[in-house]
């Protein structure tokens, strides 16, 4: 709404519409009723935003013509689309913008001008085309992004790593209307290919869709919306938080655009057989990766060495020199994020050759999503017991003779003997629920915090939530007064 | 369509086609040019291009030689143009001026001569139409 009434105030006007093949009669009828009250459209965004100018009320005809310029593998030459154009003027058709294989026309209501379509079955030739191109690609894209949206909000409930990406969150929202958009347009295609073809058969004019407008337009919304806070959060992420990550994920996209390009500019004009072009789109790929690999690698290391500049002394986390005797040289990285749910987060990991320590700091936007988090790490915790131990485990249910490395996983000979004869198995839960019992304890007595959990049977691991923020903190023992004391200090814990 | 299907049509229909003409245009494009009359538009078109023009005069032309009757939208005209070159009814012989200028081909001509047959064909049935006693008469 500010967006709107700031734009009206700048002598321009921002509106979520859509426009596509199966509409834009309804499209024209509605540029003109604009125009009347004195708005002409000037541009179109991805079919969805549309931007006018202020104008003096009039009366204006606008036509949309579809006009295929390009298909995957064919380019026509801008020449065409120029002549295409220059002619479309000279017969008195204003042109205003293009959106995908749509060009929108306009001419005052009293000049003569052929119209641009004059003949309705070579129109839905044309359209039949672009369906079938656009259901094409909605037939590939729609399992995808079914893929995606299982994967991306089946983590945002479970995993750790997704309650602190600022990415992933809003993608998650996104995600299930961009499916249902999908799902809507690959019907509604089907449906105007369909009825236009009975239509043009039985010598009736083309009928366009009017239904479900509302879907398209809230979904373009949403784009928009979710695609300006991705933006903001790449930026702030690269610039304000020196977030490495953010940069070295982005590369896949840089390549992708990068190989897109190349294959436009080089491959598509040119005037071969398909065979040729997909030839050359494979190659053109594997050019991309062979070119682009060690370029990745390049950048890694440059970004890698640019988060030096974060110091970690300035953050809750624990460093090496603190808890060894003799001062040494320690490495690490700091990385930040931020998103919804938790609003500030950091990571550290000191190292000094074999030595490491890690801290992962979270502070959430409030005390339930907290508690949800240590949830997450327990949980994360059991996981990774169960693949530390699970070969030892069955090797040893196998043969009957408890493995020597599972003295580390809280599950002791006596009790490996005692559930071997209660003829227990490797996938008895009786076995993961005592090695989880054992591993992850409570120690609040030694913290003084809301929440305190040792992850590891060997105390090296350990969760803390105090009020909002969560610690998670590896590679020492933590069943060390001194260490936890030593800790706290760092930390900025309470006494 | 396989081959050998499109040489017994083509003899059905007797166009003087060669299989090199159309080898390079798509399966369903080919079924199209053996069996479907051509819209109007297609019409004036391939007539237009009996000789080398560019698409604002095919417009103005067809609009001159149907004394207004039939005109040709920009859009139309250039959907089928790019369409046409793609299936070698017509090719481009010349650029002038920015502007493309076409002629038609071999497989142009044979498509425009079968539809100017057909419809003498309809024309002619239409005149005979009269002459019914000899429909009567007949046996």
């Amino acid at each position: 709404m500010m967006l709107e009434r700031t734009a009206r105030m700048m002598n321009f006007k921002i509106e979520f519409n859509y426009l596509n093949i199966d509409n834009y009669p309804s499209i024209e009828s509605h540029l003109e009723e604009m125009a009347k009250k004195g708005w002409l459209l000037r541009k179109i965004f991805m079919g969805t935003l549309f931007l006018y100018k202020k104008i003096e009320p009039t009366t204006l005809d606008f036509s949309i013509s579809p006009y295929e310029v390009e298909t995957f593998f064919t380019r026509k030459s801008k020449t065409d689309l120029e002549e295409f154009q220059t002619v479309s003027e000279n017969v008195g058709w204003n042109y205003v913008d293009r959106s995908y294989d749509l060009y929108i026309y306009y001419k005052s209501e009293n000049t003569n001008a052929v119209p641009m379509h004059t003949d309705e079955e070579e129109e839905f030739k044309l359209l039949e085309r672009i369906a079938k191109r656009y259901l094409r690609s909605q037939y590939i894209l729609f399992p995808l992004i079914i893929l995606m949206s299982w994967g991306t909000i089946g983590s945002i409930f479970n995993n750790v790593r997704p309650m602190k990406d600022g990415w992933i969150q809003p993608l998650a929202v996104l995600l299930p209307f961009i499916c249902s958009l999908s799902l809507i347009q690959i019907v509604d295609l089907r449906k105007f290919i369909k009825t236009n073809r009975e239509n043009i058969e039985q010598g009736r004019r083309l009928t366009f869709n009017s239904t479900n407008q509302w879907i398209y337009k809230t979904n373009g919304f949403l784009f928009f919306l979710v695609f300006l806070i991705l933006a903001v959060y790449t930026l702030y992420s690269i610039f304000i938080l020196k977030n490495s990550r953010v940069l070295t994920m982005s590369l896949p996209i840089v390549a992708g655009v990068i190989i897109g390009l190349m294959y436009r500019l080089w491959i598509k004009p040119l005037r071969k057989g398909l065979g040729f072009k997909l030839g050359s789109f494979l190659l053109t790929l594997l050019i991309a990766g062979l070119v682009g690999a060690p370029l990745g690698m390049l950048n890694f290391k440059l970004l890698t060495s640019s988060q030096e500049i974060i110091d970690p002394n300035d953050y809750q986390v624990l460093m090496l020199n603190e808890f060894i005797d003799e001062e040494v040289d320690e490495q690490g990285n700091l990385t930040r994020d931020i998103s919804f749910l938790i609003p500030d987060s950091h990571e550290y990991t000191a190292h000094f050759g074999s030595l490491y320590i890690r801290t992962e700091y979270s502070n959430a936007l409030n005390e339930s999503l907290a508690e949800n988090l240590v949830g997450r790490y327990i949980k994360d915790a059991k996981n990774r017991l169960r693949g530390k131990y699970s070969q030892e485990i069955h090797q040893s249910f196998l043969e009957g003779v408890y493995h020597p490395d599972l003295k580390f996983s809280g599950l002791t000979e006596h009790d490996f003997n005692r559930l071997y004869n209660e003829e227990a198995n490797s996938e008895t839960s009786a076995v993961w629920d005592l090695i989880n019992s054992q591993s992850i304890t409570e120690t609040n007595q030694l913290w003084n915090v809301d929440e305190a959990y040792y992850l590891s049977y060997e105390k090296d691991e350990v969760l803390l939530r105090d009020g909002k923020e969560v610690f998670y903190i590896e590679g020492l023992d933590f069943s060390d007064p001194d260490v936890v004391k030593q800790a706290k200090v760092q930390l900025q814990l309470n006494e | 369509m396989n081959f050998l299907t499109y040489i017994e049509r083509r003899h059905t229909l007797n166009l003087n086609i060669s299989i090199d003409d159309i080898s390079d245009v798509d399966t369903i494009e080919k079924r199209k040019i053996m069996t479907k009359p051509l819209t109007q538009p297609m019409y004036y078109i391939l007539l237009s291009l009996r000789e080398e023009r560019h698409g604002y005069e095919i417009m103005q032309y067809v609009e001159w030689l149907t004394d207004g009757r039939v005109t040709i939208g920009p859009g139309t005209l250039y959907s089928l143009l790019s369409r046409f070159e793609e299936n070698k009814y017509i090719q481009m012989v010349s650029k002038k001026e920015n502007k493309k200028i076409y002629l038609i081909t071999g497989l142009g001509h044979e498509i425009l001569n079968r539809e100017i047959k057909r419809l003498e064909n309809l024309l002619n049935d239409a005149r005979k139409d009269g002459e019914n006693d000899e429909f009567q008469n007949r046996i």
